[in-house]
């Protein structure tokens, strides 16, 4: 089964006026396995959105490389695709076309394209929503037809950019449900990135911690140990709250790494 | 899931039909009052104005000679329709518009969407279209008589040269600030360039086009009527060049009044189709 690897990923932005370059992300490596949901977690500005814009082959690696089932990733591709931070709907298509658009795209026949489009619409819960037009949507709406949209081609890999960043707490609760429930149904492998600690947490198998920018770099792999199907519930558990507040303090840089991780695997168990 | 039962609960409240979108159905009810209330209230500036034209001449407050008077160009509107010239200026300047602001349109949409895509041609031009552009171009029109004679084709140059620019420009600006996010999700799609054209680019543009169209259609009236004023035999700038001359105030107004009721029906029925073509814009734009 092809996985998704990144290997000390480098990306850099030519600075203006000949200064030197400016080193966004210095060395990631990580790896996404078939099905897995992998939380990338890290402070506003340190460089996820670029990170995950080379792993689209939007944005070019400096050096290290970003291979999927062992091919190097040179661009855009079939096997992934991108929900945006902001949900980049074409205003003049409605719900259902905007979710068609990538199958269109990829020249998909238009009578399937409808019809994959329509079921994602429904998979998404927008059944009723599907000939409105994005300013009828509310935010959390929106980002569903983000979602619907990216999942349609049914990429292997989907790559979230903080999708429910803009949200309202208890939409951002309820959209965070919505999304493990059609990942289960999906059962692509996805690589979220999010500046939420919670967030990071409640979704992944695994937290990736960033430091903070230029350049760069994972400070620690978290695994995340608690059964699926989660719910909202979850989050209140004692194992929960110490495994967030373990990321936490990674994330801030404390040097105070042992226990809580731990307890928070003897707690779930 | 929280967004239809909040749409169901509003449905209720409102006591709107099942299935309504109840934002879009309440703004655009009012919105279509608000445009009917419009209507009525721009009849009334008309009437109001008209009458007291009227009532000025009656009581000589002002030189009906000079102003002439709603009464009086309504009897010579009905003479210039029937023995008149009407019909003949009509089609004469109809032909001369439609047939420049046409050229227009073709030329200007196909060279603003080209500028607008290749970035080298816009900089081989851009110097040249600037300068044609800030130039009275009207002041062109002796020349034009010269190159294209004095009869249609001088005109529908004339129409074209004052048609073209609004378009040219405002279709460069339209493709020049497509929405960056969706180009790259254009880009994210693998998308390739005409792809990128025909699903963001050129949609993307239709509102800023419509902008353009709708001014040059006041210019391309404008270049009409000077075109015929300066050389021409027949057609509406001519007649009013001519009643003008010949103190026939009266008809001078009638020929005058039927160029801006053209004008006032294409841009509305631009606007009507604008309305049809931009049903995804939230209302209350222009
Ligand atoms: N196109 C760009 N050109 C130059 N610098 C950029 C560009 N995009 C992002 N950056 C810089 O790279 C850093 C990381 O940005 P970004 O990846 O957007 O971070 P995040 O998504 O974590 O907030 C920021 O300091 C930002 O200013
Ligand atoms: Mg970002």
């Amino acid at each position: 089964m092809p996985e998704l690897r990144l290997d000390h990923l480098t990306i850099d932005y030519p600075a203006r006026d000949r200064g030197p370059a400016y080193r966004a992300v210095g060395g990631v490596s990580l790896t996404v396995a078939p099905g897995e949901f992998v939380s990338v977690v890290g402070p506003s500005g340190c460089g996820k959105t670029s990170l995950l814009h080379a792993v689209a082959g939007l944005v070019p690696a400096a050096a290290g490389t970003v291979s999927f089932g062992g091919t190097p990733i040179r661009g855009p591709g079939p096997e992934r695709a991108v929900v945006f931070q902001h949900a980049s709907l074409l205003p003049w298509r409605t719900v259902l076309g905007n979710v068609a658009y990538g199958l269109e795209l990829r020249r998909v026949p238009r009578r399937e394209a409808r019809a994959r489009a329509r079921a994602m619409v429904e998979l998404v819960g927008l059944g009723d929503a599907a000939s409105r037009y994005p300013h009828e949507l509310s935010g959390g709406m929106q980002q569903r037809v983000n979602l619907a949209r990216a999942l349609a081609p049914e990429p292997a890999v989907l790559l979230m950019d903080e999708p429910f960043a803009a949200l309202d707490a208890q939409t951002r609760d309820a959209m965070q449900a919505e999304l493990l429930r059609i990942w289960a149904a999906s059962r692509t492998s996805v690589l979220f990135v999010t500046h939420h600690i919670e967030e990071a947490v409640f979704l992944g198998d695994r937290v990736v911690v960033l430091s903070p920018g230029p350049g760069a770099t994972v400070r620690e792999c978290v695994p995340v140990p608690f059964d699926r199907p989660r719910d909202t519930a979850l989050r209140r558990t004692p194992g929960f709250v110490a495994l967030a507040d373990h990321v936490w303090s990674t994330l801030a840089g404390a040097r105070d790494r042992k226990a809580p991780h731990e307890r928070a695997n003897l707690e779930t168990r | 899931m929280t967004a239809p039962p909040a749409v169901n609960g509003h449905t209720v409240h409102n006591g709107l039909k099942p299935g309504a979108i109840p934002g879009r159905a309440r703004v655009s009810r009012r919105g279509g009052r608000i445009r009917r209330r419009g209507l009525w209230l721009g009849a009334l500036g008309v009437a109001v104005t008209l009458a007291a034209w009227e009532l000025c001449a009656a009581y000589g407050l002002v030189d009906q000679m000079l102003a002439s008077r709603p009464s009086q160009i309504l009897v010579a509107g009905r003479d210039y329709f029937t023995t008149g010239t009407g019909r003949r200026d009509l089609l004469v300047s109809g032909t001369e518009f439609l047939a420049g602001f046409g050229l227009a349109l073709v030329v200007g949409l196909g060279f603003g969407l080209a500028v607008g895509w290749w970035r080298w041609l816009d900089q081989l031009t851009e110097p040249l279209v600037s300068f044609a552009y800030a130039s009275p171009r009207i002041a062109l029109v002796p020349l034009l008589v010269v190159w294209f004679g004095i009869g249609l084709g001088s005109k529908v140059a004339v129409v074209f040269i004052s048609a073209v620019f609004p378009i040219v420009l405002s279709t460069r600006t339209g493709v020049r600030t497509a929405d960056r996010a969706l180009l790259t999700l254009a880009r994210a799609f693998d998308a390739n360039r005409r792809q990128i054209f025909r699903t963001v680019i050129l949609p993307g543009a239709v509102p800023s086009i419509v902008t353009g169209v709708r001014l040059a259609i006041g210019v391309g009236l404008v270049g009409m009527v000077v075109g015929e004023l300066i050389a021409s035999s027949e057609g509406l700038g001519y007649t009013i060049l001519y009643a003008g001359n010949t103190f026939q105030t009266p008809l001078m107004f009638v020929a005058l009044f039927v160029v801006s009721g053209a004008g006032v029906l294409m841009t509305a029925a631009v606007r009507a189709a604008e309305r049809r073509l931009d049903r995804w814009r939230p209302d209350g734009h222009a």
